[in-house]
């Protein structure tokens, strides 16, 4: 099972790698609304956003889930908003978009605002291959097959 | 003596004090909307709020002023007012120099609402915190009521046993749903990240009221600070006195925490220091508390949201640690104004 | 004619009867003095009157109609009350305790009258606190805050004047000039006036009539002369007195006798040898 996961991870990789730079997508994952809070380089989520060739809007930031403020969202301009549903989290795109100033966000004026299954993404184990196919395809529609 | 011509006198040269705080609101207002994670300096905040459509101004200054920011600073400011007039009205009508907003069972009924409204993820957040909040309030009115007449301490009391009661509560669903302690917590310390014009637009309303019967009910409350007896024997019908107020004072206090969370040290805090500026005349006392309220929220909201930039701490945070040793110092140089000292 | 009256009046505390069956009728121009030993009632009658304190049974009558079926406010148009002692804790200044008087008639949620500052005005002359009208009443002596209780329940302009102990704190002076005021305020202005004192003297200078209280019950009623006799008195405080009239008024001037030194009612006598 391991070389399976681990085939599936490696295809992603070199599909990533065919992608040139200027087609890298800004993202912004959020972890949880109230407070906004997003991912570190240091946590799964992060390095699958890396892997699966997203630029994390607050990769400078320490830590592994740093608490950001809405204002600072809304200045890196995201092209895409990534997140994930779960227990509490209700969350829906047309929320996350009537946000006070996040309309004039790439991510919302492209409508690239993406939710995934929380029981795939937030949770590290076996699923991880799917986990990275998931947000790959999140960012990338058309990159894998 | 000299002849005066009779009009009053009364504390005229304080009154003064009190258009002098507006305009200093109003500049802390737009200097709050210059700072925080992203510091602006005040010549693009200025074209930003004046001309906010001409080319030349950086789309995202427009959008971070008008969108998050002037909302978020103006609810602050009314937060901070709401939660000042609430505290001076409730030591007032309790005789209490340590009576805040909260005394009353506001912050924990809101904080039940809230917890559980995070943990059943069923309804809006501050919907179920403003419901909370009455109801505690309501719960504690009627406990201390006997036979139709709500005596002041009974109601201090049973504000504060449901205090504990609920807090208990709301500590035992946070242990039973780890997931949400974090979320929960964030809500207990009180805030404003993320807020802006939605949450004024919907406190407005409740806190004009709110702010609106206190100011008129300025007269009972100088009555009430010389005992029941005295005003009754002044003519105040007692038991409608004591309605009002303390609908008016949880309505204001519950739109508050519903919009920022149970932020402390405001309530108690700007009432004493309004005292010390304008004196114990509750006609000036109350837009005085407002005013200086607002200035305190706002300072601790701005500081919040930059001394950590990216990171926004929560303001309840601030107003503590800002508010506590301003209170020591209050005390330690002026107790007698403050009544703690005959 | 605003007058009141207290008919069968019983009071108690808890289970504790304070008053017994009291009847009293006050008059406008009128002034009575309530007097009697400590625990004798006179603070509870005075409260009774003033409608703070339910009777157990009887009735207090404000110009003939039950004070209780009347509103506070209606009553405290007509009505004041200066209590022995109030919690003094809010930082007022005098002038703005004063006003409070005014609520009576203005209400509670208008601003003050041209009329009610001059209302004001008057009675802040009237107990010589124009020079302390800008200092916090939480400052003040024991006797400056008494003063600023008179004077709020004269800014009540009222017809019947209640006074609890209005001469306790105050030095010679202001005593003085608090009894000529009361005089006044009688004579004059057609006040009727219901005083609790202790001192006997006091009483006797300003009094229309005396009403003689012990245990919560009248003992005797009427015009100074005929109630403070040294039998009433005695019977009353168990002391010995010699009481001569007042060189100047003519009124009963009280003179206690100590135990051991009794001597034979001798009018105008002082006692041969010191204690």
């Amino acid at each position: 099972m391991v070389e399976e996961i681990q085939s599936r991870l490696e295809r992603v990789r070199q599909a990533v790698a065919t992608l040139p730079q200027e087609k890298r997508v800004t993202v912004f994952y959020e972890v949880y609304d109230e407070p906004l809070m997003t991912v570190g380089r240091a946590t799964i989520i992060g390095q699958l956003l890396e892997m699966a060739g997203g630029i994390n809007v607050f990769a400078d930031l320490g830590g592994r889930y740093p608490q950001v403020s809405s204002e600072e969202v809304v200045r890196r301009n995201p092209s895409c908003i990534l997140g994930h549903t779960g227990h509490q989290l209700a969350l829906t795109p047309a929320q996350i978009s009537q946000r006070p100033g996040w309309s004039s966000m790439l991510a919302v004026k492209q409508h690239c605002i993406r939710l995934l299954n929380g029981d795939i993404v937030a949770r590290p184990g076996p699923r991880l291959a799917e986990a990275l196919e998931a947000i790959t395809r999140a960012l990338y529609p058309d990159l894998l097959p | 003596m000299t002849h005066q011509t009779p009009h009053s006198t009364i504390g005229r040269r304080r009154v003064a004090l009190i258009p002098m705080l507006i305009v200093l609101l109003a500049l802390v207002i737009i200097a709050s909307v210059a700072v925080g994670a992203v510091m602006l300096p005040l010549s693009r905040v200025m074209r930003a709020l004046l001309q906010p459509t001409t080319p030349g101004v950086e789309a995202t200054d427009a959008v971070i002023v008008w969108e998050i920011r002037f909302g978020r600073v103006l609810l602050a400011a009314l937060i901070g007012a709401g939660l000042a007039v609430s505290g001076a009205a409730l030591q007032g009508l309790f005789r209490n120099p340590l009576a805040d907003p909260f005394v009353i069972g506001a912050s924990s009924g809101a904080a039940l609402g809230a917890t559980l409204a995070i943990v059943t993820g069923v309804g809006p957040v501050s919907l179920a915190a403003f419901a909370g909040s009455l109801l505690a309030v309501a719960a504690a009115y009627s406990i201390a009521e006997i036979g139709g007449v709500v005596p002041a301490t009974a109601l201090l009391l049973a504000g504060a046993a449901l205090n504990t009661f609920l807090s208990a509560i709301v500590s035992l669903v946070m242990l039973f749903n780890e997931q949400s302690t974090y979320a929960v917590l964030n809500w207990l310390l009180g805030g404003l990240s993320g807020r802006s014009w939605p949450q004024l637009r919907t406190s407005v309303p409740y806190m004009g009221v709110g702010l609106g019967v206190l100011w008129v009910l300025a007269r009972p409350l100088d009555a009430l600070a010389f005992g029941d007896e005295t005003a009754q024997s002044l003519g105040l019908p007692l038991g409608w006195a004591r309605i009002a107020i303390v609908a008016a004072t949880s309505l204001t206090t519950a739109a508050a925490v519903a919009a920022g969370g149970t932020i402390g040290f405001v309530g108690l805090i700007a009432p004493h220091a309004a005292r010390l500026l304008v004196g114990a005349n509750h006609t000036c006392l109350i837009p005085a508390s407002a005013l200086l309220g607002a200035l305190l929220l706002l300072l601790a909201d701005d500081v919040a949201r930059t001394v950590l930039a990216p990171l926004e701490l929560p303001a309840g945070v601030l107003t503590a640690a800002l508010g506590g040793p301003f209170f020591l110092y209050l005390l330690k140089t002026h107790q007698r104004i403050l009544g703690a000292r005959r | 004619m605003t007058r009141l009256e207290a008919r069968e009046l019983t009071c108690a505390y808890n289970q504790h009867t304070v008053l017994h069956d009291l009847a009293l009728i006050v008059q406008p121009g009128e002034i009575l003095a309530l007097l009697g030993p400590n625990g004798a009632g006179k603070t509870t009658l005075l409260r009774a009157l003033a409608r703070l304190l339910r009777p157990r049974t009887g009735t207090v009558l404000l110009a003939g109609a039950n004070i209780w079926r009347l509103r506070p406010r209606a009553v405290a148009r007509r009505l004041a009350l200066a209590p022995q002692s109030e919690g003094v804790t809010s930082p007022l200044t005098v002038e703005q305790a004063v006003a409070l008087g005014r609520a009576p008639h203005r209400g509670w949620l208008l601003p003050y009258t041209t009329h009610d500052y001059q209302a004001i005005e008057q009675v802040l002359t009237q107990t010589d606190l124009q020079a302390l009208r800008h200092r916090l009443i939480t400052e003040l002596s024991g006797g400056e805050q008494r003063r600023v209780i008179l004077a709020r329940a004269l800014a009540q302009q009222p017809q019947i004047l209640l006074l609890d102990e209005p001469t306790a704190h105050l030095d010679l002076r202001y005593q003085t000039e608090l009894l000529a005021l009361i005089r006044r305020l009688a004579q004059h202005d057609g006040m009727a006036v219901v005083v609790t004192l202790h001192d006997l003297n006091h009483a006797a200078l300003c009094a229309t009539r005396v009403a003689l209280l012990a245990h919560g019950t009248l003992i005797a009623m009427g015009h100074p002369e005929a109630v403070l006799t040294p039998d009433c008195l005695s019977q009353v405080y168990g002391v010995t007195v010699v009481v001569t009239p007042h060189p100047v008024y003519g009124t009963p001037l009280i003179a206690p006798v100590f135990a051991s030194q009794q001597k034979q009612s001798n009018e105008g006598d002082k006692p041969s040898d010191g204690p």
